[in-house]
């Protein structure tokens, strides 16, 4: 049975969007258009928690670094939490680690 | 006397949405797990046969998506076909069965490069039509 997709947000000076669930082309709109709702408040920076994702694709890594450059352009930044080995090793795949700020809690990418 | 399940192959037809690759890539997982492929290698198989169903998807007129899984030197094989939608029959998008978000082909090609063996793609059977290939092998201590 698939762990059923989830985004929750915490509210907070920098937003949290904790993601539950496998990120893929069917998923990922969700994720975008929350994206899209918290820059359009005004919001600058973001965190995108993914501890609990079991399974991300290309299209999901299309929306994060899609919501990176809305963020970065606006003056602020998005920042993941990342403390899977699946979710780790697609990002350094495709060399998209060094392009993210990562963070091994929620809390230490809010107070980065 | 048990039945060789090395020596099944496994075909799945499925309509060319992003909602049916989920079947498509737990299939595969279920399968590898039954060839006795390791953790690690499931988890990558998984993420393979994704991007291999998202670049056949990709684009416009694909009405169903044939797959046939099978066991060939310790690797598991995998090749998929479009089949396009018939006139009067429903494709599954006019923009593409991705939809509503971008699909990248340099991301997607990044991953199967770095978590199979071998992977490709062709154009047909006819205009339009797709077809692909992957085949990663099993560690050879599993």
């Amino acid at each position: 049975m698939e762990e059923e997709f989830e985004v929750a947000e915490h509210d907070g000076d920098i937003p949290v969007l904790a993601v539950r669930g496998e990120i893929d082309v069917s998923t990922a709109p969700e994720l975008r258009d929350r994206l899209v709702q918290i820059n359009q408040r005004g919001t600058t920076t973001v965190v995108v928690d993914l501890s609990e994702v079991s399974f991300l694709d290309s299209t999901a890594l299309g929306v994060l670094v899609s919501g990176l450059k809305r963020f970065r352009s606006a003056g602020g930044d998005l920042r993941l939490v990342v403390t899977g080995r699946s979710v780790s090793k697609v990002l350094e795949i495709t060399g998209l680690h060094e392009v993210f700020k990562i963070y091994e809690t929620a809390e230490a990418a809010v107070s980065a | 006397m048990s039945r060789d399940l090395h020596a099944d192959r496994v075909e799945l037809s499925i309509p060319a949405t992003v909602e049916w690759l989920l079947l498509a890539r737990t299939t595969g997982a279920a399968i590898a797990s039954r060839w006795s492929f390791t953790y690690d290698e499931i988890a990558d198989l998984k993420l393979a046969i994704d991007e291999f169903c998202l670049t056949l998807v990709e684009g416009p007129g694909a009405e169903r998506l044939d797959l046939a899984y099978y066991l060939e030197n310790d690797s598991l094989c995998l090749e998929g076909r479009t089949v396009l939608a018939t006139p009067g029959s429903q494709a599954a998008s006019d923009s593409g069965a991705t939809g509503a978000v971008t699909f990248s082909a340099d991301l997607s090609a990044r991953i199967l490069d770095a978590l199979v063996d071998e992977h490709g793609i062709s154009d047909g059977p006819g205009d339009g039509a797709k077809t692909a290939w992957l085949r990663k092998k099993r560690n050879p201590l599993s």
